[in-house]
């Protein structure tokens, strides 16, 4: 699909530079504070993927936010390494989300995640670059091939409905998750 | 799908101040409306999820390649030196 192709890459250039730019620092930084590589490369993650959200709709100005991507590093690190003694990576589900909070538990919003995410990528794709990356309908439009902002959206509205029927019939038991 | 962007103006606060006052409102009086927002509300939450773990494997994807492929051999030497 062009869209995930286009992003994916986009996303590939934007993520090998942020590494080549501030992943040494924060490594630098960890490993003087008693820490592996690992818990470097979690904690470097985790801040990009914060990051990522919280300038998403800005868009990403990588030049100005290299110093804001460093201090959610060492937030990152003080708060969990305070609370644990070691690096505790952030789960899927966090509490940065600003829609809503999450009532499931997390075994089953994951497997309702895992069912769409083999029952509908498409749809799940495109739902993905308007609320999560927050692309505009125009910009989707094009990347999904549609002829316009109308088609497009009409699209988005028919995947949501999906996704809420399948939350709606969260009833269903295991099996019909893993089959 | 009217329905569907009647919510989601109103859970993303995109719709007029005035439409938020009519759609709470008409939550008062319509027990099945609640359960319609709650519904989209877990939708969204289950898409943001769906875009964090897409985005957690693109970052894994870079960091396989900044630490086996040949090009990167200079910045995975300095850095794991920082770790000996």
């Amino acid at each position: 699909m062009a869209v995930h192709t286009t992003s994916t890459e986009t996303n590939r250039q934007l993520f090998t530079q942020l590494y080549q730019s501030v992943f040494p620092a924060v490594a630098k930084y960890i490993s003087r504070r008693g820490g592996s590589l690992d818990e470097a490369k979690d904690v470097f993650q985790d801040a990009v993927v914060i990051w990522y959200e919280k300038t998403a709709s800005a868009g990403h100005q990588l030049q100005n936010d290299k110093a804001y991507l460093m201090g959610i590093a060492k937030h990152l690190w003080i708060k969990s390494y305070q609370a644990n003694q070691r690096y505790v990576p952030l789960d899927e589900i966090s509490q940065s989300f600003s829609l809503t909070e999450i009532t499931d538990s997390q075994p089953l919003s994951t497997m309702l995640l895992n069912y769409l995410e083999t029952a509908g990528q498409k749809c799940m794709d495109l739902l993905k670059s308007f609320y999560y990356d927050k692309q505009s309908m125009g910009e989707i439009a094009e990347s999904f091939g549609f002829s316009g902002e109308r088609s497009a959206t009409v699209q988005k509205f028919k995947c949501l409905e999906k996704v809420r029927e399948t939350v709606k019939s969260k009833s269903l038991t295991y099996e019909d998750f893993v089959d | 799908m009217i329905k569907l962007q009647e919510i989601e103006r109103f859970i993303l606060r995109t719709g007029q101040p005035g439409d938020d006052l009519v759609f709470q409102a008409r939550m008062i009086v319509d027990k099945d409306l609640i359960n319609e927002v709650s519904l989209q509300k877990e939708a969204y939450a289950l898409i943001n999820q769906y875009g964090r773990r897409k985005l957690k494997a693109e970052l894994e994807a870079v960091h396989q390649d900044m630490f086996t492929q040949p090009k990167h051999q200079r910045f995975r030497q300095m850095i794991m030196a920082l770790f000996k």
